[in-house]
């Protein structure tokens, strides 16, 4: 599944960068936080906020729309995701001072800058998982066109797993099953799903 | 203000998503769910008269799921598929095993073989096939309740056999809660690895196996107790009596006229010149580990190993001198990485080193097996091996390979029999 996806990405980012050539490419730079509310045993809650950072890259398909890929990084509290994705931008009122921005994006947030850990028989590891990420916002023109700031409001829902499991100390057993996997006696798989409002400035070039 | 006012007024799908934002807004609260899957052997409650009633109907030979333990006889090799019967491979060519048939035995972990009759356990009970015509396979006798150690409720003929699975529970849990991962993974590491060792991987001829014949006896051990049977009429085994040998029986090997049979914490000699009462002669006390055991007239080669079932023991090959088989001395012990099964030829021992691969020595000179080290085979993973009169047969994740030992610093890989899942070394 990954697979498939990443080649996807490099077709959509390859066609991307061809269509850039044309004139139509269009860029997207946001900086921002990732709000949050982390549940407690005793039932109380306690709020987060990560950074967030995304670009986007897409092309022009109508004169208020492009399509691209996104790409970013997010730092949550136990793990660092980079989310790869496909974007749509939609603006409205790009020539007023103040604009409108409507944006989706949609993939997959990989987890390959956290390594996978081993002491003694005990081995933990992250794997990421798909996110989402709506949002709507205002541009506000930079008074140099074609150039414009932006401020964005958005909910992003990012899947992820934290895997830690106990190697069979002997490694003698003939057992197989798909659901643990090789070489283990038990592992336990937390899947996260991670919902934040998100709040981001950005420029978009 | 005229230019404001259009701007709101074209705006009306911003202001839907701003709505549709607002009310998720509150939402915005993590959630984690948990899933724990561990191995766990679950217990099963059998009744044998419905196990007894079923036909044993020889079918086409099925591929190789799990190999057990394994048995050569004359030009065929008996491969056991734990809890579930017996493959039968023609062998007369090592280079080109054939698949022939398979039995169905429910319940089957051990297999021995005497002048064409194949003697192959089934739960509490002790089966006996002539197998003298091999494409016309017949069960002949069905000893009941030799093995009643399984017995939970005689009365009802009701056994416990336990079936190693995996579990998965799932749970939904606060986030970041990793408390409740360590807590649940050390309970499985102390606890659910229980009772699988029915499934190992080992056999007769090798040196791991549970059956084996002797002057016209066949001796079981089971994990306490030392079986014995008299087959001098070959279908028809006569239950004589049991040995208590205290907890951890492993393995028993034949030598003249001698039983040696590895426990978790020592190996037993037991003469059995008189075949129907084996008398004790020593026990030859180690460490806990498990032991597989191999023989030749002056010495005994134990491998000691860290295993699921003996965590704490060392991995090292033993050279016992048995001269005085009443006053067993360890002569030398040598590191080794993890071995499991050993088979000795002659002069030459293989060792079958678990997942690291399998090694030769020349042991003419018991004290210097180190420095005589002829291969060691780093892409054989192996668990046991049976040194064969055509072929070194061999048990390995790969399922069951055959080699060419008539050079013996030199094995020569004739032919694989592959298994859907293979053995994790």
């Amino acid at each position: 599944m990954k697979k498939y996806f990443l080649s996807i990405f490099l077709i959509c980012f390859y066609s991307t960068i061809l269509m850039a050539q044309s004139g139509q490419f269009m860029h997207q730079f946001e900086l921002g936080i990732l709000r949050g509310n982390v549940g407690n045993w005793d039932g109380s809650t306690m709020s987060r906020t990560n950074l967030s950072i995304q670009s986007f890259h897409g092309a022009r398909i109508t004169e208020n729309q492009s399509v691209g890929i996104t790409l970013g990084y997010d730092r949550y509290e136990q793990m660092d995701l980079v989310p790869l994705g496909f974007g749509w931008r939609g603006f409205q009122h790009l020539d007023k001072k103040v604009g409108l921005l409507g944006a989706f994006d949609l993939g997959y947030g990989s987890a390959f800058l956290e390594k996978r850990q081993r002491e003694g028989l005990f081995e933990t590891w992250y794997e990421g998982g798909f996110f989402f990420h709506p949002n709507i916002g205002l541009t506000f023109n930079a008074g140099k066109s074609p150039s414009y700031y932006t401020l964005s409001l958005g909910f992003k829902r990012q899947i992820a797993h934290y895997f830690s499991g106990f190697l069979d100390p002997s490694g003698e057993n003939s057992f197989n099953s798909p659901l643990l996997p090789r070489g283990f006696s038990s592992l336990t798989q937390e899947t996260y799903y991670l919902n934040s409002l998100s709040l981001k400035l950005g420029l978009v070039f | 203000m005229k230019e404001r006012l259009q701007l709101i007024v074209s705006w009306p799908v911003f202001f839907i998503l701003a709505a549709i934002l607002f009310i998720t807004l509150p939402s915005c609260q993590d959630e984690v769910k948990s899933t724990f899957t561990y191995r766990a052997s679950i217990p099963v409650f059998l009744e044998m008269h419905s196990i007894r009633e079923a036909d044993i109907i020889i079918q086409p030979s099925l591929g190789l799921d799990d190999p057990g333990k394994i048995y050569l006889y004359e030009d065929f090799l008996f491969i056991n598929e734990p809890q579930k019967g017996i493959h039968i491979w023609d062998n007369a060519n090592p280079s080109n095993p054939s698949p022939l048939s398979f039995i169905p035995i429910p319940g089957n972990v051990d297999l021995a073989i005497n002048s064409g009759m194949l003697y192959a356990d089934s739960y509490v009970d002790l089966l006996v096939f002539d197998i003298s015509d091999i494409f016309n396979i017949s069960l002949v006798k069905r000893v009941e309740d030799v093995f009643e150690q399984m017995y939970v409720d005689r009365s009802t003929a009701t056994i416990i056999t336990y079936k190693d699975t995996v579990i998965t529970t799932e749970s939904e849990i606060a986030p970041w809660g990793r408390g409740w991962s360590w807590v649940l993974a050390f309970s499985d590491a102390s606890s659910g690895n229980r009772g699988a060792g029915a499934s190992q991987s080992y056999g007769q001829g090798g040196s791991m196996a549970r059956f084996t014949l002797l002057n016209a006896h066949l001796y079981a051990v089971d994990e306490t107790s030392l079986r014995v049977f008299d087959v001098i009429k070959t279908d028809e085994p006569k239950h004589l009596l049991n040995i208590n040998l205290g907890w951890g029986i492993e393995t028993i090997f034949p030598f003249q006229d001698k039983l040696f049979i590895g426990s978790n914490t020592g190996m037993h000699i037991y003469d059995a010149s008189v075949a129907s009462e084996p008398k004790e002669m020593a026990v030859y006390q180690h460490v806990t580990a498990c032991d597989p055991v191999v023989v030749n007239e002056k010495y005994a080669f134990v491998t000691l190993r860290t295993g699921r079932m003996c965590p704490m023991g060392v991995d090292e090959l033993q050279v016992i001198d048995i001269q005085n088989p009443y006053s067993p001395k360890l002569l030398k012990a040598y590191p080794m990485l993890n071995p499991h099964g050993l088979a000795l030829s002659g002069d030459y021992l293989y060792v079958a080193e678990g997942k690291h691969g399998m090694k030769s020595f020349l042991v003419a000179d018991v004290l210097a097996i180190d420095q005589n080290q002829l291969e060691f085979l780093k892409s054989m993973p192996s668990v046991d091996m049976i040194p064969g009169p055509k072929s070194l047969i061999v048990i390995g994740p790969d399922g069951v390979c055959q080699f060419d030992y008539s050079t013996p610093d030199a094995l020569n890989p004739l032919s694989c029999i592959k298994v859907k899942k293979p053995v994790i070394v």
